[in-house]
């Protein structure tokens, strides 16, 4: 298999460039017409060749051709170097017109931290493949790429990528190149443990890799779920004392959508996904698209790669269809006297996912949703029970009130107070960090 | 680890230097002891009440706040003052008959010299051959920068010393108070005058631009530094024991001036003001927080540091607040000078917060104070998420001066850290949370070992060391000396040079700092005895000035609170005049613990051949009085296992025998098992046997047939 791999990493690069140079040069890409979307042929403006390995320099390579070939839709930027000074590449994927990209929902996709995904690195080069290629044919992706952002990290761990494809491609052995004395996916903060756990670091974060990702985390308020594509890990029976709400969101979404949620797949000592939904507070799941796979050794075979790699991008797009989406609906404004007006809205998240989980609100990492108004001024805001109709009064702070979180396919009931002149136009609009932002548009009679 | 600072013209600036702490000295010994802030008046409690703490806490809470207004009083020793009624009176000893002891010391110790007025030979306390040994009268800048590059050379602690000594005399220390500034132009002196046993650098900077300096003493030897034991001194990381970072420049001095007979096989590395924010704030106001001045958003209100405490009687000090609540957890005292864990069904239960008013009207007081990440819970062991508290920092390690620790500590063998912080006068040791206290049970025989060495030489009378959390009287999650040990695999230690303890008269039958605690650690009631230790010190030293009794005080939107406690200079940071029995012994503990550190020699050795077969055998001994490493150790330690290697020739090949054999850790003097190879090697065989791991230096011996 290794001189396989070899030679399918040189021609790889090649393949790549190739395609990449004509496409560049070539007529613009079908466009898909009204009704025949299904039809309508992909966006293809670079060619994955998903039959072999990518080196990190071909990742590379291959990375800057897709930014370049999908300038609406792609940007590449560097997270910060590994401990051997590669590049650590992060890819935002979305529509870059309308709404400002940090202030849509967000999905970050981890690929390749340690041995366990070593292979995620073309899956994840998949799925950047599949939303880019398909915007123009397919509803649900054109508008994920509208309203949300998806950030993917192809490779994670470039030098155990390097390690152990290069002992490959020289015909060495590679198992002893993948070896490390500090595990990526134990070097995360949560709940890291040096007396419980063995090759976790001297300290969490100590590896230049997780320090990048954990800040790239944190330092994104919109980001609604981390996923990677690893191989299970399940434990069960375990009490982590997480929100009830959050562990019937978690399982749910993931017994839909073929997936392991944080509880199952990674909620170890030290990993990303457990820092990621106990400290970010952002949903966690993991594509175990790599656990049955017929490959001896460190990776499946070659031909494995792109039914791999469909199966996991799949499960990657219904994790995104379960983003928090929401929704605005406004009555007909009644007047409470001639400058004060009253308006019933209703808040909806069309999302299986809710605006912010249960935990990130208790641990004070995400905001909570909040109303404003333009063309008047809001002076109350009420919410109404669902049980009884009962106006419950929300905060009210310079004309913003504060709404609580939205649970995944739920609808608030609001009562909005407005002052205003009759007859002014007036846009109500909800935000929320991790769930986008909704508006509605009313005349006040 | 720190950069190395550009040094433009380095005997231009020691002769500047000295000259300027020539002038510090003077002009500190003004400066040093706190400024009297109020007048005494008078401490006379109600004539009702019990005039003891003890009887009062025996008493619970009784009494109501009484309108006795006492005062604030002065730090600074008063003898023409009338003593004033004791805080603590079951100490059993009169304040007048107690008083002056202590302080005597300090008082009448006479002026040390400044550094330009001191000969060589005193610079150099008296060792032979140090860099002060030079011709008195010579201007020893002069000599040097006659050398052909020696003006800009940064010599390496470890390298061999240049031909001619620098001799600029080592800068006096002088127990007192320092600024940051004054700490690192001090720090500077001292490498500049001892260039090659002591290089400056600085560890870390902060976020808003301010170095954190260090220092590295080493006896010159082949060893680089980086390969040899290392012993780290940390002063005040807590940023509240300014004492500790003076402690830290006193060790500094001690080993600076002794360097020369330093192991070459030891390296000592000294951050004295590890916390160099928060530190200038204490040296201001003589307390802090302890935390950074990044500001952060305690309450979540997204207001930073919008409430923060005030003085609101207008006394000139900022002291301690009861705010009264039915959430509280103290009540008065039947001495109504004291509060005392509230009784279930206290009448009046009192919040104890700092003084200050709802700055931003949430109903709150001081929850957003100024200032963030405490360093000393920064580390990632035990740690708390930051959502239960924001000082904590966002991510462990989050600040520079934490992460330059814990990167300075992968680069380097480090057999020991010591923490000079705390105010519990004794030896802490790692458990600032219950798991790490058990972990660290295995080591306990050392620990009491350390801790009757301290004692002895610190002339305390001190029980047997405690864990962090038991010595502070809470759990102390995220702190460094956990991290040290279980991460590092060091002996990590706490030495508090200031506890209640510390200035006991000699016959007086104060319980010492290490009193006995009956409660659980973060309870009301330890802290409420650990006041009554505090207390008997005031009585005892200061004639029971530096605490203000509880008097109520109107904060004008309509609620009454209460305001007294402890003075700065008293409880966390001595007053200057205390300064100098706080630091008593603490450099000659360092000292001798560098001088224990252990040392591995190979016993014995033996090469016997038969035919073209040679048998190899080899016993490890440890010389050091330390082991060579904890008996608990950490799954992802630094600390190598020590093991024993056999280096072979290119014409020897190993027959039997394991290359590298890994032995249990060494207790001091202990020798290794026997260790045996076959060997296949044509005559006259000569191999080498390397010894490393634990906290030793390597060790390579040549045998020969």
């Amino acid at each position: 298999m290794s001189a396989r791999l070899g030679d399918w990493a040189k021609r790889g690069a090649g393949f790549v460039a190739c395609w990449a140079a004509a496409l560049l040069f070539a007529s613009p890409p079908a466009r898909a017409q009204d009704g025949r979307r299904l039809t309508a042929p992909a966006d293809v403006r670079v060619q994955l060749d998903l039959q072999h390995f990518y080196l990190p320099r071909d990742l590379q390579v291959t990375l800057s051709a897709l930014d370049t070939a999908y300038p609406e839709f792609l940007r590449l930027e560097s997270l910060g170097r590994s401990a051997s000074g590669s590049e650590l590449w992060v890819m935002t994927i979305a529509r870059k017109e309308g709404l400002e990209l940090a202030r849509r929902p967000g999905v970050l996709i981890v690929a390749g931290l340690g041995l366990e995904d070593l292979a995620a690195t073309e899956l994840a080069l998949h799925t950047i493949a599949e939303l880019v290629q398909n915007h123009a044919r397919d509803e649900s992706v054109q508008a994920l790429l509208e309203r949300a952002v998806v950030y993917v990290v192809p490779c994670a761990n470039p030098d155990l990528r390097e390690r152990v494809l290069g002992a490959i491609e020289r015909g060495e052995p590679a198992v002893a190149q993948a070896e490390e004395s500090v595990l990526l996916d134990r070097n995360f903060p949560q709940r890291w443990d040096p007396l419980a756990l063995e090759r976790c670091g001297p300290f969490p974060l100590s590896r230049p890799e997780s320090r990048a990702l954990a800040e790239f985390v944190l330092g994104r308020p919109n980001l609604a779920v981390v996923q990677r594509y690893s191989a299970s890990q399940a434990r069960s029976g375990v009490d982590l004392g997480w929100p009830a709400a959050d562990v019937r969101v978690l399982r749910r979404v993931a017994s839909e959508g073929l997936l392991e949620s944080v509880e199952t797949a990674a909620a170890r000592e030290g990993s990303l996904l457990s820092f990621a939904y106990e400290q970010a507070g952002a949903f966690a799941f993991a594509v175990p698209a790599l656990a049955r796979t017929s490959g001896e050794g460190l990776l499946p075979g070659v031909d494995e790669i792109l039914p791999l790699a469909r199966n996991a991008s799949a499960a990657s797009l219904r994790l995104m269809a379960a983003l928090p989406r929401l929704e605005l609906l406004a009555e007909a404004p009644s007047a409470l006297d001639p400058a004060t007006w009253q308006v019933e809205l209703e808040l909806r998240n069309l999302g299986r996912l809710p605006s912010a989980s249960e935990l990130a609100v208790q641990r004070y990492s995400a905001g909570a949703p909040t109303l404003e108004a333009r063309g008047a001024e809001l002076v109350g805001a009420a919410l109404l029970r669902a049980s009884d109709g009962a106006a419950l009064v929300t905060s009210l702070r310079g004309g913003v009130a504060t709404l609580p979180q939205v649970g995944g396919g739920e609808t608030l009931r609001l009562r909005a107070f407005l002052t205003a002149a009759p007859g002014a136009q007036v846009t109500l609009s909800v935000r929320a960090p991790r769930a986008g932002e909704a508006s509605v548009q009313t005349r006040l009679p | 680890m720190g950069s190395q600072r550009a040094k433009p013209d380095r005997w231009d600036l020691g002769r500047a230097l000295v000259a300027a702490f020539g002038v510090l000295g003077a002009a500190q010994a003004r400066a040093q002891a706190p400024t009297p802030v109020q007048a005494p008046v008078n401490a006379g409690a109600p004539a009702s009440a019990p005039t003891t703490l003890a009887a009062a806490q025996a008493g619970g809470s009784a009494a109501t706040a009484g309108g006795d207004v006492t005062q604030a009083t002065s730090a600074a020793p008063a003898p023409a003052m009338a003593p004033s009624a004791p805080l603590a009176q079951d100490a059993g000893a009169t304040p007048a008959a107690q008083t002056p002891a202590a302080q005597a010391p300090a008082a009448q110790a006479p002026a040390e010299q400044t550094p330009a007025e001191q000969t060589p030979a005193e610079g150099a306390s008296g060792t032979p051959g140090a860099p002060s040994a030079a011709p008195q009268g010579t201007p020893a800048g002069a000599q040097s920068t006659d050398q052909p590059g020696a003006q800009n050379a940064a010599p390496q602690p470890g390298a061999p010393p240049p031909s001619a000594a620098s001799a600029l005399p080592l800068p006096a220390y002088r127990p007192g108070y320092r600024s940051v500034s004054e700490a690192t132009l001090w720090c500077d002196a001292l490498e500049i005058a001892a260039p090659e046993f002591v290089r400056r650098f600085d560890l870390a900077t902060t976020r808003d631009g301010r170095a954190t300096p260090a220092l590295e003493i080493a006896a010159p030897g082949p060893l680089p530094p980086a390969e040899r034991s290392t012993l780290l001194v940390i002063g005040a990381l807590d940023g509240r024991s300014l004492v500790g970072a003076e402690a830290a420049l006193a060790v500094a001095r001690e080993l600076a001036a002794n360097a020369r007979e330093l192991r070459p096989d030891l390296c000592v590395i000294v951050a004295p003001f590890a916390n160099v924010e928060a530190l200038d704030v204490c040296r201001r106001d003589g307390r802090s927080e302890g935390r950074t001045l990044r500001p952060v958003d305690d309450d979540r209100d997204g207001a930073l540091d919008e409430d923060g405490p005030d003085d609101v009687d207008d006394d000139g000090l900022i002291l301690e607040m009861l705010v009264e609540s039915p959430h509280g957890t103290w009540a008065f005292a039947e001495d109504p000078r004291w509060v005392v864990p509230a009784q279930p069904g206290a009448g009046r239960r009192f919040l104890r917060v700092r003084e200050g008013r709802d700055d931003d009207g949430d109903g709150l007081y001081n929850e957003d104070g100024p200032g963030g990440v405490d360093l000393d819970r920064n580390f990632p062991v035990g740690r708390v998420g930051p959502w239960l508290d924001t000082s904590v920092g966002a991510l462990p390690l989050s600040e520079p001066v934490a992460r330059a620790l814990a990167e300075l500590t992968r680069t380097r063998r480090v057999f020991a850290t010591l923490l000079l912080q705390g105010a519990h006068g004794g030896v802490a040791t790692p458990g600032g949370i219950p798991a790490i206290e058990s972990w660290s049970a295995a080591d306990r025989s050392l620990y009491e070992h350390l801790g009757a060495r301290f004692s002895q030489l610190t002339a305390r009378e001190l029980g047997p060391p405690s864990a962090l959390r038991v010595a502070r009287g809470v759990d102390a999650p995220g702190a460094a000396l956990d991290w040290f040990a279980v991460s590092c695999g060091a002996l990590a230690l706490e030495l508090a040079p200031w506890g209640a303890g510390v200035e006991r008269a000699p016959a007086s039958p104060t319980t010492p700092a290490r009193f006995e605690l009956r409660d659980p650690p973060g309870d009301e009631r330890w802290r409420a005895q650990a006041e009554r230790e505090w207390a008997r010190w005031l009585d005892e030293q200061r004639d029971g000035m530096g605490y203000v009794a509880w008097r109520p005080v109107d904060l004008r939107d309509g609620r009454a609170v209460w305001v007294g406690g402890f003075e700065p200079w008293t409880v966390e940071t001595p007053p200057a005049t205390s300064v100098e029995r706080a630091l008593a012994g603490l450099p000659e503990f360092v000292r001798e613990l560098c001088d224990g550190a252990p040392r591995l020699e190979f016993a014995s050795t033996a090469l016997t051949r038969s035919a073209g077969v040679v048998r190899v055998r080899a016993t490890l001994r440890n010389l050091g009085a330390l082991p060579t490493s904890l008996r608990a150790s950490a799954a992802s330690s630094l600390v190598e296992p020590l093991r024993v290697e056999l280096v072979l020739g290119p014409e020897q090949r190993l027959l039997a025998g394991p290359a590298a054999v890994r032995l249990d850790p060494l207790a001091p003097g202990e020798l290794s098992r026997e260790l045996e190879w076959l060997v296949l090697a044509p005559a006259p065989a000569t191999l080498a046997l390397r010894a490393r791991g634990g906290w030793c230096a390597a060790l390579e011996r040549e045998v020969r047939e």
